[in-house]
């Protein structure tokens, strides 16, 4: 491989860390979805800053540095969950019992309600959930981030959605628990367009 | 039965966007459904929800320890230029 000017390799440097700067709100924000804990989510974080400074020699500058530093994070978060049991995981019991409880006697659902929700989905609906959803990251970009196919995103994220509402909204707003998988929730929770995989 | 968020609210405008210049998809398609026309009264709550998570967090202040971390990265970018 041919090396880079001197010059260059400089400007990388100093870009490569003013760009890490500028995404540690959105890393932050990635890893909280991920794990649902805040120190280990920031402990996840600064991992995958401390991979990619080391690994910086890989990254070709003018590529879509965003997309490899959560590539990175998401990676750390799979190999740290393997060893960390206190790591959020996707809990069927759990959304099982969620699923048949009562429906909350309250109006408004609060923040605390999707982000407790959100951890009872699987994580591959979750990281899809937190990119595409949260995040606001295209399709392709996940897809990248997550090393599937588009199609896998969408589907994902459409699984994902109905999920999450249906972990949010209660049984009553699922028809049957059955269906949860196939049959989008529709009423409460009205589908934006950008979130509506067109296969 | 509605979620309670700040972009749930018709007529918020925008929202921030942090894939914007990666051609994110979200912000772009809300912004366009939030310039100047009629708000639509579908917008997606669930979506809303989502985001408002996401920017609640990407809004806090950046720990220390982070800033530790870049410091750390600086000596080694500052070091490793010594030796070019």
């Amino acid at each position: 491989m041919e090396s880079r000017p001197i010059s260059e390799r400089r400007d990388a440097s100093d870009d490569f860390r003013a760009q890490m700067l500028a995404l540690i709100p959105s890393l932050r924000a990635f890893a909280r979805g991920l794990c649902g804990n805040r120190e280990l989510a920031d402990d996840l974080a600064q991992e995958a800053m401390m991979r990619a400074w080391a690994a910086h020699a890989s990254f070709t500058p003018g590529t879509n540095f965003r997309a490899w530093m959560f590539m990175i994070l998401r990676n750390q978060f799979y190999t740290t969950m393997r060893k960390n049991s206190r790591m959020t995981s996707w809990d069927p019991e759990a959304a099982e019992r969620l699923l048949v409880e009562a429906p909350p006697q309250q109006h408004h659902i609060h923040m605390h309600d999707v982000e407790k929700a959100l951890q009872k989905l699987p994580v591959e609906q979750r990281e899809i959930l937190m990119l595409v959803g949260a995040g606001g990251a295209s399709y392709e970009e996940a897809a990248v981030i997550t090393g599937c196919a588009i199609g896998t995103v969408k589907s994902r994220l459409a699984r994902g959605r109905v999920a999450l509402a249906a972990l949010i909204n209660g049984p009553d707003e699922v028809v049957m628990k059955k269906t949860v998988r196939s049959k989008p929730v529709r009423g409460r929770l009205p589908k934006h367009p950008s979130l509506t995989p067109s296969m | 039965m509605g979620i309670t968020t700040e972009y749930g609210q018709p007529g918020r405008g925008t929202l921030p966007n942090a894939w914007n210049d990666g051609g994110g998809q979200l912000g772009n398609n809300i912004s366009k459904r939030h310039g100047g026309e009629a708000m639509d009264p579908e917008f997606d709550s669930l979506t809303a929800a989502l985001r408002q998570m996401h920017d609640s967090i990407a809004n806090e202040p950046v720990p220390d320890d982070f800033l530790d971390l870049l410091d750390q990265i600086d000596a080694k970018i500052s070091a490793s230029k010594k030796l070019l």
